[in-house]
């Protein structure tokens, strides 16, 4: 009977020790919900360093509508980094930011700032990254280098076009080829033409992915010969690792004749956000120049930042294109999603999927 | 009393996890199919969602299509598995443990790791095609094995060989061997015997292991969206899961969700009939 006391006794010290160093341990730490790739610690190395003690810990986004879904659906974080905003301030996911405790705000050029407020004129969003949704294209495996949208339906590329698989974009690309009048508001008429087109499209495809390592690895091994809807930072790990391994390669990072499509992403506070403090200090290393200098060096996106273009490989800026100050005239900027044609692209790109 | 109490005690913590693990959400997951709001309970109840289910045909012709899918991986598994349960009933001598352990070990790998191994060598530059090329085939002109319907199959089938394997190594290993003597002895040959002897009584063990591999198969939504691609990667899971994570619809996925349960649990049912019948053919 003692001895069993005495095991009580240890066992529930052992528990308030652990226990303890757990929540001790949960204060130290800031959750950040983020695309694969923005965990290297290049991003936030200036946040490393003023706060040694705070574990970062991440979850990943895939996806767009998927990011949404799982925020709708009570996601714990404190710092999210979607490309929507609109919907996250309509479903009061996220909450204002007060922009005299970011040290780096002042540089972040106005026409970038307008895209994170919310109605209520308050900021929601802090700019970070833009960057390219356009064709990445195996040239040397294709015979004839693909320049517009229409091309993908082009019999040629059988088989050999991957997507990014996300309603948005595919829809995008459907209703510019279909040439409609404001592609990115089509009325219900409008979205079954889209979802023809696309269905149409299904042959003509390899894979759908989310994976940015999958898409690189099959545009170097080159079974997929055209990426749609391919990204900067995919273009520029393509073309480094080919470069290297297959001198005979050759990749282009084509810009279709109806134009590219581009994406703007930023930093957000959770709505219930646990570490305020914490989440104003790493969005704020974030639109340091130091970080955005390590994004374009090493993802080729373009920063929201522009005291950052000092710092960077002019090849890579001339390359994409990244310093030009007309770029939202030749770019077709995806805008933010209404609540109905979010459900509704879902839905578009669901029945392309169950097409027989 | 106190073996009742103890007896308690004892199954509290299973019952505790199957209430919280299955009974709970099986309940939630029912609620939510009549719901009409994913997140809003204030909208109601409703039925739309299952007449969107048997109305719309492309949701049962996805899950025939799954079935059939899931019958095949299944079937082949069987098929394979045998011949090597049968080497380990018989012939393995004492070698049978170690035998074994091989079968399994690959089971112990995660499951992703070896869906992903199996791209490395479905894909071009992969084991495969190193190995058509080694024969002097150009494998830049034969059609890429990796992302389609078969690669699907091969992947499952390579998965569910082990866990089709036990169940028919259990049911030939348990067989009284004085069986197959005695027909030896009223002058049947090896194949006749084996035709009329041990296969009738390995049959439930073969049934066990096609219901092993079919259901998880008919489910699975991992492996069609890592080696299916755009012509071989959605199965039925693929919609539940994106029905649940992108269209935010979640009564529909839910409706997906108790649909396949249902069509598994009749299957589970016809499966305890016919291995009742079969055993008591056997009379054993």
């Amino acid at each position: 009977m003692k001895g069993l006391r005495k095991l009580l006794v240890l066992a529930l010290l052992v528990f308030a020790v652990v226990g303890g160093t757990f929540v001790f341990a949960q204060e130290d730490q800031l959750m950040v919900f983020d695309w694969a790739g923005y965990d290297l610690e290049g991003f936030w190395a200036p946040f490393a360093e003023a706060n040694p003690d705070v574990a970062v810990e991440f979850t990943y986004i895939t996806e767009d509508s998927e990011a949404f879904a799982r925020m709708a659906s009570g996601l714990e974080t404190d710092v999210l980094h979607p490309c929507w905003h609109q919907p996250y301030i309509e479903a009061g996911l996220v909450q204002p930011i007060d922009t005299a405790r970011l040290t780096n705000w002042e540089s972040i050029p106005e026409v970038l700032t307008t895209k994170g407020q919310g109605e209520d004129g308050e900021q929601y969003f802090v700019p970070h990254v833009w960057g390219y949704s356009s064709m990445i294209v195996r040239t040397d495996l294709v015979e004839e280098v693909p320049d517009s949208w229409e091309d993908l339906w082009d019999p040629q590329y059988a088989g050999r076009i991957g997507i990014y698989d996300s309603g948005e974009v595919a829809v995008a690309i459907a209703a510019t080829v279909l040439g409609l009048e404001d592609p990115f508001n089509p009325s219900e008429e409008e979205q079954a033409l889209i979802e023809e087109k696309l269905i149409e499209l299904r042959p003509q495809l390899l894979a759908f992915l989310v994976d940015p390592a999958e898409m690189e690895q099959l545009l170097i091994s080159g079974d997929m010969w055209i990426m749609a809807g391919g990204w900067n930072s995919t273009f520029m790990a393509v073309s480094r690792a080919l470069a290297e391994s297959d001198p005979d390669a050759a990749v282009e990072y084509v810009a279709p004749v109806e134009g590219r499509f581009g994406w703007l992403c930023g930093y957000g506070m959770s709505a219930n956000a646990q570490n305020v403090a914490m989440a104003y200090a790493y969005i704020d290393a974030l639109i340091s120049p130091e970080s955005q200098a390590y994004l374009t060096n090493t993802f080729g996106f373009g920063g929201a930042n522009p005291e950052s273009l000092s710092m960077v490989d002019p090849e890579t800026v001339e390359l994409l294109q990244l310093d030009q100050t007309d770029i939202l005239n030749d770019t077709i900027f995806l805008p933010d999603v209404s609540d109905e044609l979010l459900e509704a692209y879902a839905t578009i790109w669901d029945n392309v999927k169950l097409a027989p | 009393m106190t073996h009742r109490l103890r007896l308690g005690i004892l199954i509290a913590p299973p019952l505790l996890l199957l209430l919280v693990a299955i009974v709970i959400p099986l309940a939630g997951m029912i609620l939510f199919s009549v719901r009409a709001d994913s997140f809003d309970p204030n909208e109601g109840y409703s039925l739309a969602s299952y007449q969107e289910f048997f109305t719309d045909p492309r949701y049962l012709r996805l899950m025939g299509q799954t079935g059939w899918t899931a019958f095949i991986v299944a079937a082949v598994a069987v098929l394979l598995a045998y011949p090597v349960a049968y080497f380990l009933a018989f012939h393995s001598g004492r070698w049978k443990l170690t035998l074994i352990a091989l079968m399994i070990v690959p089971a112990w790998t995660s499951y992703l790791l070896r869906i992903l191994s199996w791209k490395v060598m479905l894909g071009s530059g992969g084991l495969l095609s190193s190995l058509v090329n080694g024969i002097g085939i150009d494998a830049s002109s034969l059609p890429l094995l990796l992302y389609s319907p078969q690669a699907v199959v091969i992947t499952l089938v390579y998965v569910w060989i082990p866990f089709a394997g036990l169940p028919i190594f259990v049911t030939l290993d348990r067989l009284d061997k004085r069986l197959l003597e005695a027909a030896n002895d009223l002058g049947a040959s090896p194949l006749r015997a084996f035709w009329r002897v041990t296969l009738p009584i390995s049959l439930p063990g073969v049934l066990v292991s096609f219901i092993y591999v079919f259901i998880p198969t008919f489910g699975d939504w991992v492996t069609p969206l890592l080696v299916g691609g755009a012509q071989g990667g959605i199965l039925y899971g693929n919609i539940i899961q994106s029905q649940y994570t992108r269209a935010l619809n979640w009564p529909f996925g839910s409706v997906l969700s108790i649909a396949l349960l249902v069509l598994i649990l009749v299957l589970l049912l016809l499966y305890g009939r016919i291995t009742r019948v079969l055993t008591g053919e056997n009379g054993s």
